[in-house]
């Protein structure tokens, strides 16, 4: 078995191919997401009613979702992915904040540079969230200052993201493509390149796994459904949906197709999740929908286990030798 | 003919022979273990500027290693639960002894050596009652055991020693584990970390606890300051979307602080602090956080100043006023400023820890 897997190493495509093609993918991604992210701040700006801003929310997040499966580079410019998505958020900072920033009459939110050193938590998708699905915040007046707020967080998350595509467009695939070379400070080598896209792959999965399904699901006696990611917009399968998708354009992608057990499991999932009714992961409290949802969750381990497997193997590099110890 | 004078001569010279220094290896600022590409392992010496200065095969993964203060001389420790560690010779990498834990007794992975390098102290798990325990050895015969005295805690990981030489600064993780099932994590919901300091008699001279709410924030590695400071780094096991404090500094006095980088920051070190290291004033600290692919700077005075990005980066040791880090990509850098700038690249994986001589 060894030697068949060492002819294997020897003989397969050069590691590292899918790189360019990773690249390739993960520009479309953030260029759909400066897109949706533009629109939600230009409508805002229009009208900051909820039920106008509601499907365009929507479309920009499910950008915002495909293009968080990407966890390293320009990310980091715009201050890591809770910038942008602040959740999990067991403390309620969420709340906490818009609240202090309605209570204080306004003064932060009109002020611009007050406003940029608001705490992340009163930014992003879940404020947002918050002032458009949450009847506590959502029933203001277009002369009130929560409707400042919306505009004035769509309008964060739309220059997030443009600087986010700026950098992906240009100067970050730039060090991606030439890894390896002289005068590239960020990668090495191009092995170094092919890890921050496993890792990254690994990653997305496991956030799936642990935080969007089995945080919620919690133990049988005490299951968690306010824990499910973004129930009050009704977004938690649909998050779920909709990163396994971009996992599997990224999977292709990087495995130049070589990794089809990954994708065979990314497919068994994504047509299963419409078999569960409950977008909003709400009644996992009722058995038979607690059933369907660890099933699957055992079917994004299932992803992740043959994805670290074939991949690492297509690319010729593994996940962090130190991440992993545990000590 | 060998005349009776000329062989008591010959004797003399063989027992002045351990009278070597770090001077006779090559002079190594650093040791390092590492992953090689054909799978095996190896101790490094490294040169100020990461240079390779000698390498040492290792028959298994190495985690830490205790330096011999003046004897070119290094005891490494595998991964925990070891059953023995080795005393390398750096000059000519030859293992002169093995040290064998008692029965009922495991290595956690670090040692320290204090009394200007006659006694090795070895954090140790007392397997029946998994307690914390620290196991001396005496250097100048053959590294026998001694003696042993309770660590103060549950799980001790790192250990370092003081500036007085004969006190010992003990993170005690405060997870149950037991060899039965390997690194499973026993106690959890009970677990109560601190960081201990005894003295050679094995007198706890002080007890450093954290809050109740952080009773699940694993104290398990930590740096020594010329002048005392003890800086000290976490792994939290509690839920993983809470964002605690993973970085403190003990004062001399024994005040404690601890330091966050602020939500979006403190995030992205995934809970998980893997190596530490305080500045020779002990005013900046730097930590590795391999899980979030980067590593912290903070300030005595300021608090957080900055991070800085780089794959699985592990190791960390102080380097003039600075720090220099290791990755398991291969990667040696300098912290120049708020930058790395490249010291060394290969294609072996640097394990945990970078060991400053």
């Amino acid at each position: 078995m060894r030697l068949i897997l060492f002819l294997i190493c020897m003989f397969s495509a050069p590691a590292y191919a899918g790189v360019k093609e990773a690249v390739d993918v993960t520009k479309s991604f953030h260029e759909n997401f400066a897109i949706q992210a533009q629109l939600l701040a230009s409508d805002a700006e229009k009208s900051c009613g909820p039920d106008f801003l509601k499907p365009v929310y929507h479309k920009a997040f499910d950008a915002w979702v495909t293009a968080s499966i990407i966890q390293f580079g320009p990310i980091d410019d715009v201050g890591g992915p809770l910038s942008i998505a602040f959740w999990p958020d067991k403390k309620g900072f969420t709340a906490k904040t818009i609240k202090r920033l309605l209570q204080e009459n306004g003064e932060i939110i009109t002020d611009k540079n007050q406003f940029a050193e608001v705490s992340i938590a009163g930014k992003g998708f879940f404020a947002l969230e918050r002032l458009l699905f949450d009847p506590e915040f959502s029933m203001y007046s277009t002369t009130s200052a929560e409707c400042l707020l919306v505009k004035n967080i769509a309008k964060d998350i739309a220059q997030k993201a443009d600087r986010m595509n700026d950098l992906w467009q240009t100067m970050f695939s730039d060090f991606l493509l030439t890894a390896g070379e002289e005068d590239n400070t960020v990668f090495l080598s191009k092995e170094e390149a092919a890890q921050a896209y496993l890792t990254s792959v690994i990653g997305a999965l496991e956030f799936i796994e642990t935080t969007r399904l089995a945080r919620p699901l919690g133990t049988l006696e005490r299951p968690r459904p306010k824990r499910a990611e973004g129930w009050r917009s009704e977004r938690p399968l649909r998050n779920i949906r909709i990163s396994l998708a971009a996992l599997d354009d990224m999977v292709s992608a990087l495995g130049d197709n070589e990794a089809p057990a990954t994708q065979e499991e990314l497919s068994i999932a994504l047509s299963f999740i419409p078999s569960i009714q409950d977008k909003s992961l709400q009644s996992i409290t009722d058995i038979s929908v607690r059933f369907k949802v660890e099933s699957l969750l055992q079917m994004v381990i299932n992803i992740k286990e043959a994805a670290t497997e074939e991949l690492s193997l297509h690319l010729g590099v593994t996940t962090g030798f130190n991440a992993l110890d545990g000590d | 003919m060998t005349t009776r004078r000329a062989f008591l001569s010959g004797l003399l010279a063989a027992s002045t022979t351990p009278n070597l220094t770090w001077a006779d290896a090559g002079s190594p600022a650093y040791l390092a273990a590492a992953k090689l590409p054909n799978g095996s392992f190896a101790l490094f010496g490294l040169s100020a500027t990461g240079k390779d200065i000698f390498q040492i095969p290792l028959p298994g993964r190495g985690h830490a290693a205790a330096v011999h203060p003046e004897r070119p001389e290094a005891v490494a420790f595998g991964r925990r639960p070891g059953r023995f560690a080795l005393v390398i010779d750096c000059t000519t990498g030859l293992f002169t002894q093995r040290l064998d834990v008692p029965n009922e007794r495991h290595f956690y992975g670090h040692g320290a050596f204090i009394h200007n390098g006659e006694i090795l102290c070895t954090t140790e798990n007392n397997i029946k009652t998994g307690e914390g325990v620290i196991g001396l050895w005496a250097r100048s015969e053959n590294y026998r055991r001694i003696g042993e005295f309770s660590s103060g805690g549950i799980g001790p990981h790192e250990l370092k020693t003081m500036p007085d030489d004969k006190t010992v600064a003990i993170a005690n993780g405060g997870i149950k584990t037991h060899p039965d099932t390997g690194r499973e994590k026993l106690n959890l919901n009970t677990m109560r970390p601190n960081l201990s300091f005894l003295d050679d008699a094995g007198i706890i001279q002080s007890k450093i606890e954290l809050t109740p709410e952080l009773h699940q924030n694993s104290i398990r590695h930590l740096d020594v300051s010329m002048g005392g400071r003890v800086a000290f780094g976490m792994q939290w096991q509690g839920d993983p979307s809470e964002t605690p404090d993973l970085v403190g500094l003990i004062e001399p006095d024994d005040k404690v602080r601890t330091f966050n980088s602020g939500l979006s920051q403190q995030s992205g070190l995934q809970n998980y602090i893997g190596s530490v290291a305080l500045s020779y004033d002990g005013n900046t600290i730097g930590v590795t956080a391999p899980k979030g692919n980067r590593a912290h700077f903070y300030s005595r005075n300021t608090g957080f100043i900055h991070t800085i990005k780089r794959n699985d980066i592990c190791g960390i040791a102080t380097k003039n006023d600075s720090f220099i880090t290791t990755d398991g990509t291969g990667g040696v850098f300098n912290v120049n400023d708020r930058n790395l700038t490249i010291l060394a690249h290969t294609s072996r994986a640097w394990d945990n820890h970078l060991v400053k001589i």
